[in-house]
């Protein structure tokens, strides 16, 4: 069964998958980039040493990261949600053709 | 906003919230109360082993009290599992035994080794909410070889699939195994044997009887203790300061953080030693970028396409619930990280340790009602995902395989007997290997990993989002990259070729996705035969998702199977 709005909704579809890989892959790299440890092998580990100095630290970014990628995860969920109501909002369920 | 729990038929898990928050309080009393009789001087193996059998014991009775003799609830477990539920057992099970102490002793590790494979761990869960999450389920199939050989019409793909799953299912088992015994045994005081073989055994219990319905449950009530698990120092700091108020002058974090906790996880791991520990800090791009980058996409790509985890995401209502499942997992994992993260450093904190009685984190022992706990929330870990890696195992054999291939016509009846008996077979098996071998267990796991990314990443990217990839096109990603990784590794192990990009030998899995991309891609232009159904079906995939496939929800058990609405037409 060919709905009017079938390449309506894949094209949606494809394209939020696509911005929705491209954000994550955005903060993927920044997750890498900041939260590489130092040159320096043997520096000392200093966990608590005041917050900025912290920052850089893997931890904060990986919590930094956890927090993006779910408010992103939301967004895609949400948006998705919305566009398969919208699209089968007024239709009735049709009877399946395969 | 689908409202997938007012479905036609009630759901089978209303009384979730009531007996998870039974458990929370039990829980509670219980620690309470060992917390008490520590303080009096009772002997700490009593603890410990209290500790660690009473979540056990109720692990095996959560199983029983699930038992069914219904296939749809044996197999996928009634396929209406709501939302959150299914969010918080998929993140008890993507954590697992393997990566739970992992992420606890995150800052701890030297040169923040577990930083890329915490990262790349987490961006799984976000690559499988974009990409499969949905498609998947769109097909209503119990299996991941079943989905695929629906979508591609093709009984030979389904079979290949199905291989493919139990290579990669039964390594990454017995890790799984590995770690929990070794960690069930610590806390008895008993040798690992014993360990791995009281675990098995719970295992069994709680998920033969029961299948997928009695897994669901138990993984459940494992996340509750994980999570219970890591917060256990911020509740008894807070029990204390309800009871006796100090002045907050003399709270304050140690600068040394107890060793003895840290040791013991870190020999848990034992990641320095491993193949990704050598690729992070001897390799021949070690203190650069890429084996950050490398490692972390090794194990995005590996876990996203572990078939235990997206079988997880098939048992949800509607395919929008299984997209929403992957936003609770995330949100769930989200609080499971930020507290275990800072669990030692609460450790440290001076007044647990005078609150705990003079065994609680004595230097050089492992033994005290912290460690009990936190050790109990990783057999619980590992109990929740080698739950769920057994039942895929089992659907997988059972239904993929011999239900296919051997007996097409059975009954109801046996194929539920042949479905516990695969179970009991599989768990004895694994257990058989996991008592015999002696490895270290991330590079079984970075082995199992990179098998995993190898054989379906390519082929469920391809299928899930392109409607011209076919079966012949489908069977040679899996085969190519499948064993390009294990030539690969067969290649780097005898020392008949370098290291590409630096790659050591059980991480071949990144240049098998490349090649099955590449094979995938390019054989999809050709077309081998005239067959458009696939085309046909992959159509599905592109309406929107209130016209799922799913099968019907009342179960027959005495009559005809419910009908399927797709079948292979092979």
């Amino acid at each position: 069964m060919r709905t009017p709005n079938r390449v309506a909704y894949w094209t949606k579809t494809r394209a939020l998958m696509a911005a929705t890989l491209m954000l994550w892959l955005i903060f993927f790299s920044i997750a890498v980039f900041y939260g590489t440890p130092d040159s320096d092998p043997n520096a000392p580990q200093n966990e608590l040493s005041g917050f900025s100095a912290s920052l850089s630290n893997s931890y904060v970014w990986g919590c930094f990261l956890f927090f993006v990628a779910s408010v992103l995860i939301s967004w895609f969920c949400g948006a998705q949600d919305r566009l398969d109501e919208s699209s089968t909002g007024s239709s009735q369920r049709p009877g399946n053709t395969l | 906003m689908t409202l997938s729990s007012l479905g036609p038929h009630p759901s089978l898990y209303k009384g979730v919230p009531l007996a998870l928050s039974l458990f929370t309080l039990a829980l509670f009393l219980l620690t309470g109360l060992l917390s008490v009789m520590e303080k009096a001087g009772v002997v700490v193996v009593l603890i410990e082993a209290l500790m660690a059998l009473l979540p056990l014991l109720v692990f095996a009775m959560v199983g029983i009290l699930a038992r069914t003799m219904k296939l749809s609830k044996y197999h996928w477990g009634g396929k209406n599992v709501p939302a959150g539920l299914t969010g918080v057992t998929l993140a008890a099970c993507f954590v697992g035994g393997n990566f739970f102490p992992l992420f606890l002793s995150v800052i701890f590790l030297p040169e923040y080794i577990s930083f890329p494979i915490v990262l790349g761990w987490v961006s799984s869960l976000v690559l499988c909410a974009v990409l499969f999450a949905s498609p998947v389920r769109k097909f209503g199939s119990k299996t991941i070889p079943e989905f695929l050989g629906v979508r591609l019409q093709s009984n030979l793909v389904r079979l290949i699939a199905g291989g493919l799953v139990i290579l990669v299912g039964i390594p990454f088992l017995c890790t799984e195994i590995l770690v929990g015994g070794q960690v069930l045994a610590t806390s008895l005081n008993a040798t690992s044997t014993t360990g791995i073989l009281l675990f098995s055994a719970v295992l069994l219990i709680s998920v033969v009887l029961g299948g997928v319905n009695g897994a669901v449950w138990t993984q459940a009530l494992q996340g509750v203790l994980m999570v219970f698990a890591c917060l256990s120092p911020v509740i008894l700091l807070g029990l204390d300061q309800l009871t006796s108020p100090m002045i907050s002058e003399s709270i304050g974090f140690t600068g040394v953080v107890s060793n003895s906790l840290t040791e013991q996880l870190a020999a848990i791991i034992d990641i320095e030693n491993t193949s990704i520990g050598w690729f992070l800090i001897q390799g021949p791009y070690a203190g650069g970028l890429w084996p950050v980058i490398g490692t972390a996409l090794f194990f995005a790509i590996g876990i996203a396409s572990l078939p235990h985890l997206l079988s997880k995401l098939l048992g949800t209502g509607s395919s929008s619930s299984s997209r929403r499942a992957a936003g609770y997992s995330l949100s769930f994992l989200l609080l499971l990280m930020v507290v275990g993260s800072a669990y030692f450093l609460l450790l440290a904190d001076e007044r647990l340790q005078s609150l705990l009685g003079p065994n609680a984190l004595d230097q050089g022992h492992q033994n005290g009602l912290i460690a009990a706990l936190i050790r109990s929330g990783i057999v619980a870990a590992a109990l929740a995902a080698s739950s769920a890696i057994l039942m895929a195992l089992s659907t997988s054999i059972s239904r993929d395989l011999i239900e296919t291939l051997v007996v097409p016509h059975a009954s109801l009846n046996q194929k539920i007997v042949l479905a516990r008996v695969v179970v009991l077979l599989i768990c004895a098996f694994v257990s058989y290997l996991a008592y015999s071998e002696n490895l270290l267990f991330l590079d079984m796991l970075t082995m199992s990993l990179s098998l995993a990314a190898a054989a379906f990443f390519p082929v469920l990217v391809l299928s899930c989002w392109w409607s011209r990839f076919h079966a012949t096109a489908a069977y040679s990603t899996m085969l190519a990259g499948t064993l390009a990784s294990l030539f690969y590794t067969v290649a780097v192990a005898s020392g008949s070729t370098g290291f590409w990009f630096g790659f050591p030998a059980e991480m071949g899995g990144l240049l098998g996705v490349l090649l099955g991309f590449t094979v995938g891609i390019s054989f999809s232009y050709v077309t081998f035969s005239k067959d458009e159904r696939c085309f046909h079906l992959a159509s599905l995939l592109e309406q929107p998702g209130e016209r799922d496939l799913s099968i019907d929800l009342v179960d027959t058990s005495d009559g005809e199977e419910p009908e399927e609405l797709i079948e292979v037409k092979a």
